[in-house]
């Protein structure tokens, strides 16, 4: 069942388009990502179904809402990590939570929502010291007060250290457990080829192809593709991560 | 209505976390009125002393042409129709009356005064007692009364408080939103916001709740450190004073708010909304009444000067705080800060931008 459908979906800036009519349909459940180079159209394709953008022309619809229409309906049942933002500085996690779920009109448990997060025992510290994990983390139990159908991850690991990143990856899987459907974006293919059932690959606001990871690769490799690196038996982030552990670095 | 309480509620809770907003809101003003206030800041000035003629005959100008030759003394003859307003604020130190027949049947002369002002006013008797013994006849007599006022004057610290009151008003009002607003803006949290199910309307009432509350509670802080530490009598104890504090402080502070809001919307990003803000409140603290009075201004100044959204707010404060004036009498105070509030308002709800 599709929870998500795009259909030639356009904006049009004053200048440029940056998004040229894409189609897509996410299925219930799945983690989808959205892959593509900086400025290829991903985060303005996943504000537009957050509601936060109109789009110039196309339909964009969420469990049977149409967004452009009922915006505030879309907001109630999903949740949002937006790329760039930041929570009240001199709010503690707890009032922080607190807040958006009197803001998304829901009771949740704060306590249970930041122990889904491993956030509990930071419950009364301020935003503005926390690790960059901390802060992503956060931003995904914000995300989390209204139980939402569908959750939006606009680069979650960027600016992690490796252990953050293992962290965040065990957090998305788990959250996938619980029955959510999970738009990704990224940069990190490795990430996407870990995390996702299914990608969706976009440059200069196109969708170029919409396959699961392991496919993609096959099909690559069917039309005789030979890699140029030689085969390695380990990267250096496991040299990293063999050295240093792969237990988190915060405080 | 849960949605504006968290958001008041949740500012209100970050203000008092931060520590340099209440410095900017309650030490920076209490230090200022008080330093002011103490060292009498504002009070060197030539005695005045107005004359009412009622002779206008050769002995009463030949004995006013005396007097001016006096240069420690400034004298003002056009003083006639509310030398008794003028006395009680003390813009003229007394007044001397010559009488009508002055010269030939009435030969005494009558000099008010306000009570806080006695000195001078022994000052002037001397000094008139004086010319009159050069005057062709000797019998002229110079007797000294006090105006009695139903309030005294309170010098320059009861004209000053309320001025820095509503000084304070205006600079925590615009200030406070617009810093908040920006940094929201800057920092992204207003984006996430934007995410939640909320109008802009639940985030910007929410906010002037809030605010209204801090500057009602800095207002009233103010008001309490002028009356104990500055010894300033509240137009002792008349009830129109507390009311039209009340009213105007409120109203004042609503639209300075809505000031706020309106330059941080219309700023095209937030490296103009800082300088514009300063732009906007700079003037309005010299030009406005704060520290001097706008009569000493030039008339084609005072008379615009009037109009800006701060001399209202600082003028009626004042009248309240020091005479107890009924609200009825401050209406037109009150029409240009409703007027100003509208204007603000429009601006403020139609520039308003999550992003």
């Amino acid at each position: 069942m599709n929870i998500i459908e795009v259909e030639n979906l356009v904006k049009k800036y004053d200048k440029f388009i940056a998004v040229k009519g894409i189609d897509f349909t996410v299925k219930q459940g799945e983690i989808f990502g959205l892959l593509g180079p900086n400025g290829a159209g991903k985060t303005t394709t996943v504000e537009i179904l957050e509601g936060l953008r109109k789009a110039t022309s196309g339909i964009a619809s969420i469990d049977g809402i149409d967004v452009s229409k009922n915006s505030k309906g879309v907001k109630k049942i999903i949740g949002v990590q937006l790329q760039e933002c930041s929570f009240f500085d001199k709010l503690t996690l707890y009032e922080i939570i607190e807040m958006f779920s009197v803001l998304y009109s829901t009771n949740s448990d704060i306590n249970s929502i930041l122990e889904k997060v491993g956030l509990l025992e930071k419950k009364n510290s301020y935003y503005k010291p926390l690790s960059g994990g901390q802060k992503q983390r956060l931003s995904i139990a914000v995300a989390l007060v209204n139980n939402p159908k569908v959750l939006f991850l606009d680069e979650p690991t960027t600016g992690l250290d490796p252990q953050a990143r293992r962290n965040m990856w065990e957090l998305i899987s788990e959250i996938k457990k619980d029955g959510k459907t999970i738009i990704l974006t990224t940069h990190y293919m490795e990430e996407a080829e870990i995390l996702c059932d299914r990608v969706a690959i976009i440059d200069s606001g196109k969708i170029v192809k919409i396959d699961s990871p392991k496919n993609l690769i096959s099909e690559l490799l069917n039309s005789g593709f030979v890699t140029e690196k030689r085969y390695q038996e380990a990267t250096l982030e496991d040299v990293f991560l063999d050295l240093t552990g792969k237990s988190l670095r915060e405080y | 209505m849960k949605i504006y309480l968290i958001i008041a509620s949740s500012t209100i809770k970050m203000y008092f976390r931060r520590t340099q907003s209440l410095f900017w809101t309650l030490f920076f003003p209490v230090v200022m009125m008080i330093g002011l206030g103490f060292f009498g800041f504002g009070e060197y000035e030539k005695p005045k002393l107005g004359i009412i003629d009622r002779a206008n005959n050769t002995t009463s100008k030949e004995f006013i042409n005396n007097l001016q030759q006096k240069q420690y003394i400034e004298i003002d003859q056009n003083i006639e129709e509310n030398y008794e307003e003028n006395l009680l604020e003390h813009l003229t130190d007394s007044v001397l009356i010559i009488p009508e027949n002055f010269g030939s049947s009435n030969n005494k002369i009558e000099i008010y005064y306000e009570k806080s002002n006695s000195e001078l006013a022994y000052s002037f008797q001397d000094t008139s007692l004086f010319l009159l013994q050069n005057l062709q006849d000797n019998n002229f007599t110079v007797e000294i009364l006090e105006k009695k006022f139903e309030h005294e004057n309170q010098g320059y610290k009861g004209f000053l408080v309320p001025g820095i009151v509503a000084l304070a008003i205006m600079q925590s009002g615009i200030l406070g939103v617009v810093f908040t607003i920006i940094n929201y803006k800057s920092q992204g949290v207003l984006k996430r916001l934007q995410a939640a199910p909320i109008n802009p309307g639940h985030f910007l009432i929410g906010q002037l709740i809030s605010r209204l509350l801090i500057l009602t509670i800095q207002t009233v802080v103010l008001f309490i450190i002028g009356v104990l530490i500055l010894d300033i009598n509240i137009a002792l104890g008349n009830i129109y004073a507390w009311i039209n504090i009340g009213i105007f402080s409120i109203l004042g502070s609503i639209l300075f708010l809505f000031i706020g809001l309106a330059i941080s919307g219309a700023s095209p990003n937030e490296d103009y909304a800082a300088p514009f803000a300063n732009l906007i409140t700079f003037p309005m603290m010299f030009l406005s009444g704060v520290f001097f009075d706008n009569e000493l201004l030039p008339d084609w100044i005072s008379n615009i000067t009037e109009f800006l959204p701060l001399t209202p707010l600082v003028e009626s404060l004042r009248e309240s705080a020091l005479y107890g004036t009924n609200t009825f009498e401050l209406l037109p105070e009150l029409i240009t800060i409703l007027a100003w509030i509208m204007v603000a308002f429009g601006v403020g709800v139609k520039t308003f931008k999550w992003e």
